[in-house]
């Protein structure tokens, strides 16, 4: 399922619109094998980043390499990245057996079986337009297309932004599917945490266009804890503990923190932390963003 | 063959991490006498796309159970249930009821409401947690 | 990917096709008739109407670079599909050539049949008039392809550059028309040497004669000079006082009068047989600019587009 070589991995990466940074010296490495869950508030740059990994973009600092190669650098690398954009753009002009068309004759690897049943599964009409399909269905038609040219790498920004709660499901239910059966690795964007949860078993948290964590979900959990203490204790942490975030009322102190070890000081209450906690804590966090990129188990 | 022995439910605002849920459905479901010793537990795939969530977060449950020796992977085959909780949880299982039966009674008399009752419930189950692990 | 590019542009193609065979078709059918009953001076009837659908080629380019060329790149940035095609494993430069290829190539075959029969149906009517001038020319021969070349290479460089197709269509338009007029009163009269004539005044006074060396050909510039070689500006007044003319001489006696006293006329022009030269190096040069808003393209589509 994994090899070696990162699935994505930037080197002080920026992109930068005129005088607008969308990216801002981003160093992270995504390991392959993973169903990635890149989060963060819009406009923080998740899909900037993803546009950057397929190509699409150029950076204009840094470095950026996908599976070992430049993006977009030609057609064999185009073929190894699986790209759904934004509002899973379809020709609407097109039926979807034209998209199928597209799809096959386009991509060496075309996977013909797959994508056909995939079509049917779904209860698409090859005759139909794909102008005229609601918003689940261009977007498992868009998926289906970035399927089946079979890439190691799939990129999906937003795929479920626009989709009503059962269509969301349903899409993300496949695409489970599709990573237990051919094991692409799957870089997902989204905003909406409970998703990325379920599904996402490592994530990258971007803010204001910097990495600020990454990570396998399992080891963020476990080097992360909840402290819960009266005000009056100093929030002076021991080496190897961080504070991430902490929140004051009269009585009480709650700081999250990572920390390379348990907790022993008495003084604090400690409990375990959920990925949505974690990844709020790291979004609105106001610190140094290199500091915090790295995150070992 | 029969799917869907056990149907598992994820709930992401709970606060467990998804692969502990199942964990705890299946022992629940071995506690209560719906799973049986060499019932074949759903496969990563029917899971998957059942509740849309990470294959290797099922992957790393069933791990988990076989750590635990409820379970055993046959390649090729599935993940199998080797042991039963239910026999050995039972009795203990009433005589605990009962206890707890006649602490809640306690309770009610000595004025606490619902809320008030489970969140003292709460509250005792985290702190001998806490210090079970410390 | 050319079956991509086919796909997307068949039924433009299909439904212009169809329109220029009609033309075409009308234009054969009357082409007979056209050539035994003209006679010289205007046209008549169906005939006049025709010579005017034949002056709306100087618009087929145009069509072309603001229907075919503005929305060729804009409309898929537009609705984000070049997200999808880019993303295909096919680079964005060889979807770009292919684009390019199918749309120019049914653009070249389309404006040649239009251009070739409109240029052979109006051989009657340029045996008198001469199509070498300013209006006729660009609607002659094989110039109206290097045009559209031209038209369709602006079109979809404005259409990657703004992004949008309607703002790129009314670019291409006006872009379109300020280079061809530009190119027709600064550049085309100097593309090969002109000829300079000395001819008599005949034509000048309109008094009937043998036709001279001028006819059929495009006069740049003339002026009229007398006995000693000066420019001569009012020519009325400088023969009234040479040859003392009375109010009730007509042309002919103007102009043997201007015979007479050494007054003639200068003529800077291209003559009529500088027709197909100078097609051919129009066209080239249109051709040439094609060719470089293409290379810009290229360019764009590598460097800034995304």
């Amino acid at each position: 399922m994994s090899t070696n070589t990162n699935a994505i991995e930037t080197e002080r990466l920026s992109k930068r619109y005129g005088r607008r940074t969308a990216l801002d010296d981003c160093t992270v490495a995504i390991p392959t094998g993973h169903v990635v869950g890149l989060v963060g508030a819009n406009g923080a740059g998740k899909s900037t980043l993803l546009q950057l990994a397929v190509g699409l973009l150029e950076p204009t600092d840094g470095t950026i390499t996908v599976l070992g190669g430049r993006p977009g650098a030609g057609p064999a690398q185009l073929a190894r990245v699986g790209f759904l954009a934004q509002d899973a753009p379809v020709y609407g002009n097109l039926t979807v057996g034209d998209h199928l068309q597209l799809g096959e004759r386009l991509n060496p690897g075309w996977d013909r079986a797959l994508a056909r049943r995939r079509i049917e599964r779904f209860g698409l009409d090859p005759r139909q337009r794909a102008g005229r399909l609601s918003g689940g269905q261009r977007s498992q038609l868009a998926l289906t297309i970035a399927i089946g040219k079979r890439p190691e790498l799939l990129l999906l920004d937003e795929p479920v932004a626009s989709l009503d709660p059962l269509a969301r499901r349903e899409f993300l239910a496949d695409l489970m599917q599709l990573a237990a059966e051919h094991q692409p690795t799957v870089v997902l964007s989204s905003h909406l945490l409970s998703d990325v949860e379920r599904v996402c078993d490592h994530v990258v948290v971007l803010a204001g266009g910097r990495v600020r964590v990454a990570g396998d979900v399992d080891d963020l959990l476990a080097s992360h804890k909840v402290l819960t203490g009266a005000r009056t204790v100093s929030t002076a942490l021991p080496p190897g503990q961080t504070a991430i975030s902490a929140s004051h009322t009269d009585r009480q102190t709650t700081l999250l923190i990572r920390t390379a070890g348990p907790v022993h000081d008495p003084r604090w209450q400690v409990s375990d932390v959920g990925l949505e906690e974690l990844v709020l804590a790291y979004m609105s966090a106001d610190v140094p963003a290199r500091s915090l990129a790295a995150v070992g188990p | 063959m029969e799917f869907g022995v056990i149907e598992f439910r994820i709930d992401t605002h709970s606060g467990v991490a998804p692969y502990r849920q199942i964990v705890q459905q299946v022992r629940q479901a071995l506690r209560l006498g719906l799973l049986e010793e060499g019932d074949q537990l759903p496969t990563v795939k029917e899971v998957v796309a059942q509740v849309a969530i990470n294959p290797n977060t099922v992957l790393k449950a069933y791990r988990e159970l076989e750590h635990e020796g409820l379970a055993a992977g046959r390649p090729g085959l599935g993940t199998f249930v080797t042991r039963s909780l239910a026999d050995g949880s039972l009795g203990a299982h009433k005589a605990l009821a009962a206890e707890l039966g006649r602490w809640l009674q306690k309770a009610r008399r000595a004025g606490l409401d619902d809320d008030s009752i489970a969140a003292l419930f709460e509250r005792t189950f985290r702190a001998s947690m806490n210090e079970d692990v410390a | 990917m050319t079956w991509l590019a086919w796909r997307q542009f068949r039924a433009q193609a299909a439904l212009t096709a169809a329109l220029a065979v009609g033309v075409v078709v009308v234009l054969v059918m009357t082409r007979h008739d056209l050539s035994t009953s003209i006679s010289p001076g205007a046209p008549t009837g169906i005939y006049k109407l025709l010579r005017l659908l034949g002056t709306g080629l100087i618009g087929v380019p145009a069509f072309v670079g603001a229907f075919w060329g503005a929305p060729l790149i804009a409309r898929e940035l537009e609705t984000g599909t070049h997200r999808l095609a880019w993303t295909q494993s096919v680079t964005r430069g060889t979807w770009l050539r292919t684009k390019l290829a199918v749309v120019g190539a049914v653009t070249v075959v389309l404006t040649a049949a239009f251009s070739l029969v409109f240029t052979w149906w109006s051989i009657p009517y340029d045996n008198i008039d001469g199509r070498i001038g300013t209006a006729n020319f660009g609607q002659r021969g094989i110039a109206p392809i290097g045009y559209a070349c031209f038209a369709l290479a602006l079109g979809a460089l404005l259409g990657l550059v703004l992004r949008r197709t309607i703002p790129a269509m009314v670019a291409t338009l006006v872009g379109f028309f300020v280079v061809r007029y530009l190119v027709q009163t600064l550049v085309r009269p100097h593309l090969l040497p002109a000829e300079t004539v000395t001819r008599s005044l005949d034509a000048l006074l309109g008094a009937p004669g043998r036709s001279s060396a001028a006819s059929g050909g495009w006069i740049l510039s003339r002026s009229t000079v007398g006995p000693t070689g000066a420019r001569v500006n009012g020519i009325d007044q400088a023969l009234a006082r040479a040859c003392k003319l009375t109010r009730a001489d007509g042309p002919s006696q103007i102009a043997a009068c201007a015979r007479r006293a050494g007054f003639h006329e200068i003529v800077k022009l291209q003559p009529a047989d500088h027709f197909w030269p100078l097609q051919a190096v129009e066209t080239a040069l249109f051709l040439g600019f094609a060719a470089a808003l293409v290379g810009a393209c290229f360019w764009w589509i590598r460097h800034r587009a995304a």
